[in-house]
């Protein structure tokens, strides 16, 4: 009686341990034998056929503050490095022979690609990226405009020591204050490759040169290699290649019509006063689209409503004496957005590129008739579809004084 | 495998022992009436030991009936012993004629003492003795008077040293068993509080009590404790931790199936859930039997402040129940198997401090947990005033020392002081430990399986812990079997008007424990009308 | 009652271990996700095949308890004979192991896809396999008031599961409906059923439950919970995946992937996969107990716990040897293997075990007359 019930209870701890000691560990990677990749970029490789994947790995001895005796601030807390190979698993293994530490891809946050790649197409690439364990479809996608994504990962900025941390600030920050960058992440993206009449977007992002600094004698201080990043609109992707690019207000079309807009500055000339400008601070947006098919053609309708706040005027105004000027702002807000919308609908046109997912709401709506008549050729149908373009704007506030400051003459 | 080694073991020292029945030693026959020949056997039984008091007395009207007292110095009153028998055998034994009246006049009136008890065996007349009573022989009388007059040096009744609680009674209980069935009594006036009383340990005859009420502790629980203390036959009982490792039901589990505890309300309470203690003479420590787990993770004290503050600590004492289980686990896991679970400034940061520590994070961990367990040990025995040095030392050595020598980092020293605070918060010690040595065990599954290896782990122990029992009842119990109607006093306290029932297992008997519609409310109108009538009534 | 095993479960006990038996398949590889040609037609295939499976688990209860103190294997050789019987019996334990080898094989698969490709895959089967026997042995009051307890930490993993990747979703993934008419979900609600059909397990639990009259409530309580589930979780899955869902190996993995909370709980799919691995071993132990149990009544044995360990130890060895890759496993689990032999095996019984207590006039008139 004693020995059994003995037995079951020295068995199992028994065992634990020896499997502990004796086997266990194969898949044990010690935190500092690892390489955090925090943004990897995608290009062509001089060799034919290959491709050039480029990581920033983070440093961790160089970032800890309290940690006194590594690095210092002049040191980088991010290493970029490239390998090669004819697949991206290849090049990923391939930067063993440079890095001492193994690449960890679940923090990855950034897949970028170089446009001279991008214009020849990216699916491959992703399906790594989707595939392994370790990276997620969480990581955005970004097409470095006229530039090589080798470079792009090199750029620094000011406010943070490490590259992708500033990236994803920029990025929260244009889509909450701007509304001027096209955002897809590697999950949003596959799903417009596979999806019907809906094609894919990216990230714009430009590299602005860096001027060159002098020190207090005047004299040019070491060439920094990076220059800064600045996120300037969207990449138009057909299936998977780039080709085209949206700018800051074409982008904000886009973004009117998906009814991602969350706040932004529309600039409006001020009614009856030439050369003077007024500032309005977008509150909050809303809008929705409709195709419809007469006779074998296909119409959107897209309407949009949005509501604002008075956030500067140049020249004297008084608001409670002149409500008509109220109403021609409104009217005058609203044709800013129309043509935003206009804009960012025939630059996708041009493209004949569907990223608003016309296509695709009218499958949802008729699915049929999308079976039948539009699925193969909605390339070319896209390119004729007209758009209607219903504004609905609204001025709500005027901030805390109600008429501007009279300057005396 | 540890049992068959141990039944190896045993087998040999009984081997070794011979016969293994330990001897006792007992007078034979009654006691004679003559009065040297009870002397002398009395000193052999005692074997001429230097406590023991033999006063020969000389009484009656002539002076011709000659008495003896027995007593053991230190374990009687002497003041009672005086006053009480020698006194009355002396100066009123001044008329007494012959010992036949000298013994019944004692007996029915003089020795004032509370208990007088008549004896014809020697053999009960000396355990009287050894017992603390005084014993009186009278030559010519074939019979023996006991009378109680017990007193020894006792601590006074203080605040119970392991279970502090903010609110609530300060008594604990003490080393004397009586003291410590007196603080029931006084707890539960009325009269179905039964007490029954029983001696183990050949040698000690140590006195052991079983506590319950009458209608209220299911008979098949009090019948099974005392046939489990009826089969203990050992020397000797030196604490209620013996009798606790001589009846528990799993001896081999990490877990202790009786609860111990030292404060009179917290059996009072379990009595009252119709749960056995078990007192001990010599040990301020009672058992509580069956116990659950929940009742572990309980604190008197959960029922005496309001429910809401009583359910919010009991659930913060649940996690930290988990987090001294499984938090050094969970960091080595995290840091070694799953680096993606964090958020990217902790995980960069936990790696630049990792930077340059030469041990694994496993080995980090068990490190820095021996060194945390060697602290805690060492400060429990020390001294007061060198125990502060220690935990001064031990804040060097383990919090900056170690860190500025290369040999932890400083979130493992965070994790691992953490879990040591968390693992204070069990109220039970015993549990606490068994905990802790589990702890080791998690850690090791997490360094060699990570998550997987903490899930297994998991699992095994809610096995081991969904089988044991406790005197019949499910140590889980109210979490596994899920009994609906207990749960209100398991993780959170329910109020005490809602408190309704007793648990279902040992309460089976007299189920409810109060009326119905005891919560407070608002007058109702026709009670508000009465009031206001009789106020102004009061008025006129 | 049966000598074999003695003890007793509740109706929420047998609802909980029934539950969590079905959640395994839709959590750790899913296979009628994976064989959807309309993906966002998907909760239609799941509610149809939820409703499909209802009738079933209403037999296996009212033929189970016409025989009120005998398992499935007893009364099979009641009914059909000494020898058919038995056979009947051995086909059934045959099932259940196989179901055994197929679970611990998947949850093997999916920790050396996704958490730790460099372990071998033994490490995982044997491990779950050991524990659950372990469990097993302990008999049937063990294993049920274990899915008790473990079903709240299964349910609330797969509810966070549910809710929190809700930044991603956009339900007009779910549009439109039926857009290629039923036709193509014939496959999907056909494997939903099939694992459903799993629930032929019940035929050896039935006599051992403590109040035999909540036998058919709480079997149906346990189809419809884990329908819903399975129906909240596809929409979940359509919804933040669209048309790329089928190309999962494991979805609700991936799903929980995409969980981020303001940049502090992301990348929280290890602690689903320890919920999974926890439902995984109660669903190993309720089956391998089954076939245990199962085993010793067609040889006439008077214990079953010496036979649970080996059992363990043949089915993790099948689980290796049935299958030569993950991808050998997601075929086998479509409808038209593991879908069809399961139809054959469990709806093969059940009609001939049925038709034998017909013509021997075991079967009531009205419903709910034991007794």
């Amino acid at each position: 009686m004693l020995g059994k019930r003995a037995l079951r209870a020295a068995v199992l701890p028994l065992i634990a341990t020896i499997m502990a000691t004796a086997t266990g560990c194969w898949s044990r990677r010690e935190i500092e034998t690892i390489g955090f990749v925090l943004a990897a970029g995608v290009d062509e490789a001089q060799e034919e056929g290959k491709i050039q994947l480029t990581v920033l790995i983070a440093k961790p001895f160089a970032i800890g503050a309290g940690m006194g005796t590594h690095g210092t601030t002049e040191e980088k807390p991010f290493w970029v490095v490239s390998s090669t190979g004819y697949t991206v698993f290849e090049a990923v293994r391939n930067l063993l022979s440079q890095s001492p530490r193994r690449p960890f891809w679940a923090h990855n946050r950034f897949v970028v690609v170089g446009e001279e790649f991008a214009r020849k197409g990216i699916g491959d690439v992703l399906d790594w990226f989707d595939r392994n364990g370790e990276p997620r479809r969480r990581a955005w996608i970004v097409a470095a405009k006229g530039a090589k994504a080798s470079d792009l990962l090199q750029t620094e900025f000011e406010l943070e020591r490490m590259p992708p941390e500033g990236a994803m600030g920029l990025l929260k920050a244009a889509r909450t204050g701007l509304s001027t960058v096209g955002e897809d992440m590697l999950n949003d993206f596959l799903q417009r490759l596979e999806g019907e009449g809906i094609d894919p977007i990216a990230t714009r992002a430009e590299i602005i040169p860096r001027p060159q600094e002098f020190d207090i004698r005047g004299e040019l201080k070491r060439e920094k290699v990076g220059g800064s990043l600045r996120l300037t609109g969207a990449a138009v992707f057909r299936d998977d290649r780039l080709v085209g690019w949206l700018n800051k207000p074409e982008t904000r079309g886009f973004n009117w019509i998906t009814g991602k807009v969350r706040s932004g500055i529309i600039v409006i000339e001020k009614p009856g006063e030439e050369g003077k400008f007024i500032g309005l601070e977008i509150l909050r947006g809303k809008s929705a689209f409709k195709p419809e098919v007469k006779d074998g053609r296909v119409t959107v309708t897209v309407k949009v409503e949005a509501e604002a706040n008075v956030g500067d005027v140049q020249g004297f105004t008084d608001f409670i004496k002149s409500p008509e000027l109220w109403a021609s702002m409104e009217r005058r807000m609203a044709t800013v957005i129309e043509n935003e919308v206009q804009a960012a609908v025939a630059k996708a046109q041009e493209f004949g590129s569907d990223i608003f997912g016309f296509g695709a709401e009218l499958n949802r709506r008729e699915p049929k008739k999308w079976a039948d008549e539009f699925r193969d050729r909605w390339d070319e149908e896209f390119r004729d579809i007209d758009v209607q373009v219903e504004v609905k704007a609204r001025l709500r506030k005027s901030g805390l004084v109600l008429r501007s400051t009279r300057i005396k003459k | 495998m540890l049992g068959m080694l141990w039944r190896l073991l045993s087998r040999r020292i009984e081997r070794t022992q011979g016969s293994g029945r330990a001897e006792t030693s007992s007078v034979e026959g009654r006691i004679s009436s003559r009065l040297p020949v009870n002397r002398d056997r009395i000193k052999a039984a005692f074997g001429n030991s230097a406590d023991l008091v033999l006063r020969d007395l000389r009484t009656g009207a002539q002076g011709k009936i000659s008495a003896l007292v027995v007593h053991i110095d230190g374990l009687v009153d002497k003041r009672q012993v005086a006053e009480a028998v020698i006194e009355q055998i002396t100066d009123m034994g001044l008329k007494w004629d012959d010992p036949r009246q000298a013994y019944a006049d004692l007996k029915a009136r003089l020795l004032s003492a509370s208990g007088v008890e008549e004896v014809d065996s020697l053999d009960r007349f000396i355990t009287h003795i050894a017992g603390g009573h005084s014993g009186v022989l009278i030559d010519g009388i074939g019979k023996g008077l006991v009378c109680d007059t017990r007193g020894w040096e006792q601590r006074g009744i203080a605040e119970p040293t392991t279970e502090a609680t903010v609110r609530g009674s300060k008594e604990g209980f003490v080393e004397t068993l009586r003291t410590n069935t007196s603080l029931l009594r006084r707890r539960i006036m009325g009269s179905r509080l039964r007490i029954e009383e029983m001696r183990i340990g050949r040698i000690t005859q140590t006195r052991v009590a079983i506590a319950y009420i009458a209608g209220v502790a299911n008979d098949e629980i009090v019948q099974e404790v005392r046939n489990r203390l009826r089969r203990i036959d050992v020397d000797a009982i030196h604490e209620s931790g013996n009798i606790e490792e001589y009846i528990e039901d799993a001896p081999f589990s990490p877990f202790p199936t009786m609860l111990r505890t030292e404060r009179p309300d917290k059996v009072t309470g379990a009595l009252l859930e119709g749960r056995v203690a078990v007192l001990t003479d010599g040990t301020p420590f009672v058992l509580i039997v069956p116990a659950t787990f929940t009742m572990f993770l309980t604190s008197t004290e959960d029922y005496y402040e309001r429910y809401f503050i009583g359910s919010v600590l009991r659930l913060l004492r649940v996690a930290s129940f988990f987090i001294s289980l499984t938090l050094p686990s969970l960091y080595v896991a995290v840091t070694t198997f799953h680096q993606e679970m964090l958020p990217t400034p902790l995980i960069l940061s936990i790696a630049a401090q990792r930077e340059g520590i030469p041990f694994p994070a496993v080995v980090e961990a068990l490190l820095m947990e021996f060194v945390f367990e060697t602290l805690r040990e060492a400060g429990v025995r020390l001294p007061r005033v060198v125990g502060q040095a220690v935990s001064i030392i031990g804040a060097l050595v383990v919090g900056d020392a170690a860190i500025r020598a290369g040999l932890a980092s400083p979130a493992m020293v965070m994790v691992v002081a953490f879990t040591g605070i968390a693992s204070f918060a069990t109220p039970v010690f015993s549990l606490a430990i068994g905990v802790r040595l589990l702890r080791f065990l998690v850690t090791a599954l997490a360094g060699a399986f990570g998550l997987f290896g903490i899930v297994a782990g998991m699992f095994a122990l809610l096995i081991h812990l969904t089988c044991l029992r406790s005197f019949g009842v499910p140590f889980l119990e109210p979490l596994a079997p899920i009994v609906l109607s207990d749960l209100k006093d398991a993780l959170i306290r329910a109020p005490w008007w809602a408190l309704r029932t007793r648990p279902q297992f040992t309460g089976k008997k007299a189920l409810t424990r109060q009326a119905p519609g005891h919560r407070p409310r608002p007058p109702s109108p026709e009670e508000k009308e009465v009031h206001h009538l009789a106020g102004k009534e009061g008025g006129k | 009652m049966s000598k074999v095993e003695g003890g007793k479960v509740s109706g929420r006990q047998l609802m909980a271990v029934l539950v969590l038996s079905r959640v395994v398949p839709i959590t750790v590889a899913f296979p009628m996700i994976t064989e959807l040609q309309v993906p966002q037609d998907a909760w239609i295939a799941s509610l149809l095949g939820t409703l499909l499976s209802v009738p079933f688990v209403l037999l296996v209860v009212r033929l189970g308890l016409k025989f009120p103190d005998k398992t499935i294997i007893e009364y099979s050789e009641l009914l059909l004979g000494k020898y058919l019987g038995k056979l009947v019996g051995l086909i059934l334990v045959w099932y259940w192991i196989s179901v055994v080898a197929d679970v611990a094989r998947e949850l093997g698969e999916a920790y050396t896809i996704a958490i730790m490709p460099e372990t071998p895959i033994l490490v995982f089967m044997t491990v779950t396999a050991f524990l659950a026997a372990n469990a097993a042995r302990n008999g049937l009051e063990v294993v049920g008031r274990m899915g008790e307890n473990g079903v709240w930490v299964v349910l609330f993993f797969l509810i966070v599961m549910f809710v929190l990747p809700y930044d991603e979703m956009r339900f007009r993934n779910l549009a439109p409906v039926l857009a290629r008419g039923v036709r193509p979900l014939a496959a999907p609600t056909g494997t939903v059923v099939s694992f459903f059909l799993q629930f032929i397990v019940l035929g050896m639990v039935l006599p051992y439950l403590n109040r035999p009259k909540d036998a058919a409530r709480y079997s149906v309580y346990a189809v419809l919970a884990s329908g819903i589930l399975m129906t909240w979780l596809t929409v979940v899955l359509v919804a933040v995946f669209g048309p790329t869902v089928s190309h999962l190996a494991m979805p609700a993995f991936s799903l929980s992937r995409m969980i981020s909370i303001a940049d502090f709980l992301e990348r929280i799919e290890a602690i689903t996969m320890g919920a999974w691995t926890l439902s995984s071993e109660i669903k190993l132990a309720l089956f391998l107990w089954a076939s245990a149990v199962g085993l010793a009544q067609v040889f006439g044995v008077s214990r079953f716990q010496p036979l649970v360990y080996p059992l363990g130890a043949i089915a993790v060895s099948f689980g290796i040897l049935f299958f030569e890759s993950t991808l050998d496993l997601q075929r086998f689990l479509q409808f038209k293997n593991f879908g069809l032999y399961s139809l054959m095996v469990t709806l093969g019984t059940m009609g001939v075990l049925y038709l034998a207590a017909l013509l021997r006039g075991r079967l009531p008139v009205g419903p709910g007359v034991r007794r």
